[in-house]
């Protein structure tokens, strides 16, 4: 059995006597490309879900959806309901087991078991009651009272389905896939980006965050779940015997594109959200410069806050230049 | 876009337990899970314990993880790691 590095977040950080005075953020997974290209397309399809479990249902749609358009097939952004429990589980397990101790409160785990049951047999009620009730208003309060620093406000990704996606990029490749980037620019994708205007990002550069998902979760819990909120997936052809997907996940916005020679796979691009939100001059690259170096543990532990905020989908890892 | 791994339950610690699968040793969070005791296998991602796999599913899932590591170390006949795979559900 052969040993897998599954890849990781770098952030490494540079100080100048008191400050932070420079940042450098990469992300390194493997690169699945060179396990697909070659293989029959169905058997490519079903491998991926395999692989890629932490999204593995928002995995097995983007890539049906995207074989199925390199073959012909359109599909018109809808919701869908296997990834959007997905989605809202992720959510649940952020805002409801490590939120809380980010703000001096108790993780509810025991909140947070029920409340991925309810998700899972869709019992919206019983969710609407939790997150109305008297901890989550208390997380709320907080969130809003939180100081923090002042940080650039920076870009957000449009909401995008597949077909509009075209007009921004036509064609994805792996130098895209490794440093995503719209109209040329760094860009966050995630709740805060469905549910905020373009180019209106928050200065805050955490609690805006945290309170995107809670409203997210809060959406589905009143049945006020909207196309283009998370679980939202679709899909186009970009040229005949190529497909592209896109399926918004729990971390953001998730591109399968596959291109085909026959019935084998020439190709296969996957853009994942944690390539856009720790893109070496995203968020963490804007925010955290300045930041009062003199006691370590402090800085480690905002550092953490802000890399939990963001949410990547591998592990991290901090290194000091 | 994280791999998982499939790990088996070693002992119980309460919310978490300690796991072992491709030569690691991991305590995992297990709350989104009823009913796990040692000998379950499940899909470690991140720390938590996501899914319970049957032995079935772990086969699959290790023959991926080997042709994935394979890929990745140049080799290029790679047949052996794509058995007919059942959709999954």
């Amino acid at each position: 059995m052969s040993n897998l590095d599954t890849g990781r977040v770098r952030v490494r950080l540079a100080c100048d006597r008191d400050r932070v005075s420079a940042v450098q953020v990469s992300s390194e997974r493997p690169d699945a490309a060179v396990f697909l290209r070659g293989r029959n397309a169905d058997q490519a399809v079903r491998l991926l879900p395999l692989l890629f479990a932490l999204c593995g249902q928002a995995q097995a749609r983007a890539a049906e959806l995207a074989l199925a358009a390199a073959q012909g097939e359109e599909c018109a952004a809808r919701l869908n309901t296997g990834v959007q429990c997905e989605m809202l589980r992720e959510h649940l397990w952020r805002c409801l087991l490590d939120l809380p101790p980010l703000l001096g409160e108790t993780a509810m785990q025991q909140e947070f078991v029920s409340a991925a049951k309810w998700v899972a047999a869709e019992k919206r009620g019983e969710l609407r009651t939790l997150l109305t009730g008297p901890r989550i208003t208390r997380l709320r309060q907080l969130l809003m009272q939180a100081s923090e620093p002042t940080c650039p406000a920076h870009r957000l990704l449009p909401t995008l389905d597949a077909k509009s996606s075209l007009a921004e990029w036509p064609r994805l490749n792996a130098g895209f896939c490794r440093l995503p980037n719209w109209r040329g620019m760094a860009a966050e994708t995630g709740a805060i980006a469905r549910r905020m205007p373009e180019n209106e990002a928050a200065a805050s550069p955490w609690s805006a965050r945290w309170l995107a998902r809670l409203d997210e979760l809060l959406d589905w819990s009143a049945g006020n779940e909207k196309v283009g909120a998370g679980g939202t997936v679709s899909a186009a052809p970009v040229a005949p015997g190529t497909g592209r997907a896109l399926v918004e996940t729990a971390r953001g916005l998730l591109m399968h594109e596959i291109v085909l020679d026959g019935e084998r796979v020439a190709d296969y691009m996957i853009v994942a959200p944690t390539e856009w939100n720790f893109h070496p001059r995203g968020m963490l690259h804007d925010c955290l410069p300045g930041s009062d170096a003199r006691d370590r543990d402090v800085l480690e532990r905002h550092v953490a806050r802000l890399v939990v905020t963001l949410d990547p989908c591998v592990p991290w890892e901090l290194e000091w230049a | 876009m994280c791999l998982g791994i499939p790990m088996q339950v070693v002992e119980i610690d309460g919310a978490f337990a300690w796991c072992e699968g491709r030569g690691r040793r991991e305590r995992l969070n297990i709350l989104l899970l009823d009913d796990v005791s040692p000998g379950v296998w499940v899909y470690a991602v991140l720390g938590q314990a996501r899914e319970k796999l049957t032995a079935q599913r772990v086969y699959e899932i290790n023959l991926a993880l080997d042709g994935l590591a394979a890929a990745l170390q140049g080799e290029s006949s790679l047949d052996a790691y794509f058995p007919d795979l059942p959709l999954r559900p």
